[in-house]
């Protein structure tokens, strides 16, 4: 309790010294709400500051000033909100401008109107915004939300009278799914569901227009923009596009066809892009690839904001650094993850899917390991469970590291179940797919001669590494699980695609870099202790061998820094 | 509701005040990209209630109070999942309006008839003007994107906008004005 009035005490002081910040004022609040007496003292106390200031000054016309720059400065706030918020730009009130605001009871209202006078250009302006297109998403959804009705066959014969006005003007695909086909039957739910699978081969349909104007742009010749980066599996490309491009084989804008196989392909400003077939894709242009069908994981080996663009259907993707799986198997509802990083994604308004101009939809952002599904029908991005599988092969062979051995598994991004995370096999995941280390930035690694085993029990002499230019890190992991077994000795041997530059297996380095490489996984392991380690000649294979300690198997962590240039 | 008059009547109801509603979700500080979500299901709920709903009552004021409690249950769902921009801009905001039966002005036929209008004058303001508003409203591009595209500041974008903005405004005023006056 007197603990409780000398804090009050101390912030009084500072609010009539003028030191108390927003936290010190709340705090100050929630110490006299229900107190009636420091309520009293502190309007005491400012009361009497005030006379005082008054009295020090006298000075009626400067408080007359500092009364009317309040104000001025609270309209220019209000002006500086009313445009930002215009612009769609979000902004949380700090805690004075909402105490202002709430004050300015006629700015506020100011603000609504200019709001609500946005809104109402926003539909004069914008088709997607036009009553027609509001009603039409509003039935579609009640046909979703609402089981037996008559609604949506009545509001859809409306629509079709809507579109003989002059005001209603776009697309009619949709319009006239919405209506029965003969335009006077009205059942409920089953007819319903009659009409919706209409809806489906229309878009399909639109969809095989778009594909054949894919096809005829595709006999343009033009040149190299892309190169295959390695491939895995059987590999075969269809020959209806006459392109079928080798390793290291160049590519050139067009339609690809891949029945089988992965393909991992390189473009300028360093985009990469595996492929997963059966997939069906076109270069555009170095900057844009429109993918038709397939499995598609892509990042931007860039710090910055490239223009690269995956477009798919009714999707506009901006390639900005992030890793991202795209699953166009089903193209009716393509599927999208985010397995590592933060992208802008774009839905295209369904009714430009068939012209597929972009630009026009919703956009959204999009954070490390979550997944959303377009939902062509509602015009919106539906979130579902995150799952980076469908995406294993695909990333794999992006990962830039090989498995030699079966005990060695490249781990795709968040996926962390047991499977992978505890068992008789070294789990390899690429903690940070680029860096580089700042001017003043440090990182210890572990001394190797490249073709000797070194073990790993004992420190070692460490190096700072003075690689200069983009590296990447992996993290290898060996964790049996509470009843695994190692008979005498696991051998893991891994491969990587660029120079082995660094590797880290002691505690302390270990811990060292964590701060900046960790994140990876859950929690740092440690060290393998009794293991050793070998780095090739050529500085590209990592072997781990790892033996048992009275029977029971080691556990840990190794760091491996690669350089991407 | 499975009656085909109410349906039809809830038809008549959402041609009515869809864009009030809108304008009016809006003015409550949602998130444009989410005005026409929260106001589709300010509808659907009211459609689910229409046995409540005493039609001798002004329709729009009623959905109006739906989407009004939909806004402010916002605050409480989780940051990601927020149709609001932020959670105390809408607590100013919802503060600010009046009673839903109170607020004439956004009536449903006036609003639907501003918008009307506001498309009239659309076709009248200068070229330059209308490019402006199509690529902010219609390709929905951020002030720096427009300033690239159109090779001005972003200021003078924000600038020229708000005198885009005005002269619509008044130039909806004066068709309302001589729509009513006629």
């Amino acid at each position: 309790m007197k603990q409780q009035q000398d804090r009050f005490e101390v912030l009084l002081a500072q609010l009539l010294d003028a030191e108390a910040d927003a936290g010190a004022r709340d705090e100050l609040a929630s110490l006299c709400a229900g107190d009636a007496d420091r309520c009293a003292k502190v309007r005491e106390q400012l009361r009497f500051a005030q006379w005082l200031r008054q009295a020090c000054g006298g000075d009626q016309p400067s408080f007359a000033q500092a009364v009317e720059t309040r104000i001025e400065l609270a309209a220019d706030e209000l002006d500086e909100l009313t445009a930002e918020l215009l612009f769609g730009e979000g902004k949380s009130l700090s805690p004075q401008d909402e105490q202002d605001f709430s004050k300015n009871e006629l700015g506020v209202q100011r603000l609504r109107e200019e709001l609500q006078f946005d809104e109402w250009l926003s539909q004069a302006a914008c088709k997607d915004k036009s009553e027609e297109a509001f009603v039409q998403s509003l039935s579609t959804r009640m046909w979703a939300e609402e089981e037996e009705d008559h609604f949506v066959t009545d509001l859809a014969a409306k629509i079709i009278a809507f579109d003989d006005q002059p005001v209603a003007t776009t697309n009619r695909i949709l319009s006239i799914s919405l209506a029965d086909r003969d335009g006077t039957e009205k059942t409920n739910g089953v007819k319903r569901s009659a009409r919706w699978n209409w809806v489906k081969p229309t878009l399909a349909a639109a969809a095989a227009v778009m594909l054949a104007g894919v096809l005829l742009w595709n006999l343009l010749p033009a040149g190299e923009v892309g190169t295959v980066v390695a491939q895995s599996g059987e590999v075969i490309w269809d020959e209806i596009s006459g392109k079928a491009p080798a390793v290291n084989g160049g590519m050139s804008k067009g339609v690809y066809r891949l029945q089988s196989g992965t393909v991992y392909l390189r473009f300028a400003e360093g985009v990469e892009m595996a492929v997963e077939g059966p997939a069906e894709f076109e270069i555009k242009s170095k900057r844009e690839v429109q993918v038709g069908s397939g499995l598609v994981v892509t990042r931007a080996l860039t710090n910055e904001r490239s223009d690269f663009r995956i477009a798919a259907k009714g999707i506009n993707l901006l390639v900005d650094g992030a890793t991202m799986g795209l699953d166009m198997r089903d193209v009716d509802g393509p599927e999208l993850a985010v397995l590592s990083g933060k992208t802008e994604l774009e839905l295209t308004a369904a009714k430009h899917l068939q012209s597929g101009e972009l630009g026009l939809g919703k956009k959204r952002n999009l954070y490390h390991f979550e997944a959303v599904r377009a939902d062509f029908a509602r015009d919106k991005w539906v979130d579902i469970p995150f799952n980076s599988r469908p995406f294993s092969k695909a990333w794999e062979l992006m990962a830039g590291v090989a498995a030699n051995t079966g005990t060695v598994e490249v781990a795709v991004p968040g996926r962390m179940n047991k499977s992978l995370a505890e068992g008789s096999r070294v789990r390899v995941t690429m903690e940070r797919d680029q860096f580089e280390l700042n001017e003043g930035e440090a990182l210890e690694v572990d001394t190797l001669s490249r073709g000797r085993f070194v073990s790993m029990n004992n420190k070692k002499a460490g190096e700072m590494l003075s690689e200069k230019g983009k590296l990447r890190s992996y993290l290898l992991e060996f964790k049996p699980g509470k009843d695994g077994k190692l008979e005498s000795t696991l051998e893991a041997s891994m491969t990587f695609d660029h120079p082995v530059v660094g590797v880290i297996f002691s505690e302390d380095r270990l811990v060292n870099s964590e701060q900046l490489l960790g994140g990876a996984r859950e929690q740092v392991v440690g060290s393998m202790g009794q293991g050793q380690l070998l780095l090739s000649d050529d500085g590209r294979t990592v072997n781990l061998l790892l033996s048992s300690v009275e029977g029971r198997p080691v556990s840990g962590t190794v760091r491996v820094l690669v350089a991407l240039n | 509701m499975t009656d085909g008059y109410s349906s039809e009547k809830f038809i008549t109801y959402v041609r009515e005040n869809h864009a009030s509603l809108r304008g009016f979700v809006r003015s409550l500080g949602v998130t444009p990209m989410w005005v026409d979500d929260v106001a589709q299901e300010a509808f659907v709920i009211a459609y689910q209630r229409m046995a409540d709903f005493d039609e001798t009552r002004d329709f729009g004021a009623w959905v109006r109070g739906i989407a009004r409690n939909l806004v402010i249950n916002e605050r409480r769902k989780d940051a990601r999942r927020k149709r609001i921009l932020s959670d105390n801009l809408t607590e100013v905001l919802v503060a600010s309006s009046s009673l839903p039966e109170n607020e004439v002005e956004e009536k449903g036929d006036r609003a639907q008839a501003k918008v009307l209008a506001l498309r009239e004058c659309l076709e009248l303001v200068p070229e330059k003007s209308r490019a402006l508003v199509t690529a902010r409203y219609e390709n929905e591009k951020t002030a720096p994107d427009i300033a690239k595209q159109l090779n001005m500041s972003a200021a003078a974008v924000r600038k020229s906008l708000e005198r885009v903005r005005k002269a619509l405004r008044k130039c909806m005023q004066q068709r309302i004005g001589e729509v009513s006056a006629g």
